[in-house]
């Protein structure tokens, strides 16, 4: 460690071996050297939730310590979009002050990771620090629904339908399908 | 990837809101221009942060990035 020049980040030999993990942060933090410390987040079948719990605990035994997420492991490992997977674990890095993500684009289903984690991180800061849920602040991060997907009732788009005076088309979808309509004609 | 491919990436990711540039190392694939990458994202104003198996990584001169694991 003396020889470190740069930031230096700590990970564990073995993810659960908390206890020793701890000891050595302890060391380190005696020596009173600058570090970033990385528990280790284990991909889903693998250990997840255990590894989001030891976040938990090296946060409650070391609040002044840096700590790093590599995110990585969640959203190349699985198969799911990565703007939901970003918004729940930023949520978690935010409720926990991490101070380091580590996003990765390598699987191509991350390819957006980066930005996502960019926006999440600042939602879950800004709904943070005015105490609300993260929502109705940004649709960055709502990329396969709509917050509101339907404004217009069908008996609404009827009455649009008896001003249109132009034969261009006009497409809508609601909950009773999708509904085209110009001047002469309301296709449903 | 080339010199030149790096910072292109690079300046993408620093355009979707990344702080620090992470060079990541795979342990069976050579990086003769690890160095030389480092100093060329300094020089263009980058944080960098590298993630390596390798025990050491000295660069020589700059002294930049020595990280033990």
């Amino acid at each position: 460690m003396d020889e470190v020049d740069a930031i230096p980040v700590i990970i564990p030999n073995f993810p659960n071996e908390e206890k020793k993990f701890y000891k050595l942060i302890e060391k380190l933090l005696k020596n009173n050297k600058e570090f970033i410390a990385d528990s280790i987040l284990e991909p889903i079948n693998f250990g997840f939730t255990n590894s989001i719990v030891r976040y938990h605990n090296f946060r409650k035994e070391f609040s002044d310590v840096e700590i790093m997420m590599g995110i990585g492991n969640l959203t190349e490992l699985t198969h799911a979009d990565t703007a939901g997977m970003n918004a729940l674990l930023f949520g978690i890095a935010s409720e926990l002050e991490i101070n380091y993500a580590l996003c990765t684009q390598v699987s191509e289903h991350c390819n957006k990771a980066i930005i996502e984690g960019n926006f999440a991180r600042r939602i879950m800061h800004t709904t943070k620090k005015y105490s609300m849920p993260p929502k109705d602040i940004s649709n960055k991060l709502l990329n396969l629904h709509e917050r509101k997907p339907f404004p217009y009732s069908t008996d609404e788009l009827k009455e649009m339908w008896s001003n249109v005076k132009d034969k261009n088309y006009r497409i809508y979808v609601n909950q009773d399908g999708i509904h085209v309509f110009n001047n002469k004609r309301f296709l449903h | 990837m080339s010199i030149d491919q790096i910072i292109t990436q690079a300046n993408m990711y620093k355009e979707d809101g990344a702080d620090v540039i992470d060079i990541g190392c795979l342990p069976s694939t050579k990086f003769p221009h690890l160095v030389e990458t480092i100093q060329e994202l300094k020089r263009k104003g980058f944080m960098v942060s590298i993630d390596s198996l390798d025990e050491k990584i000295y660069l020589l001169g700059q002294k930049l990035v020595l990280i033990f694991y």
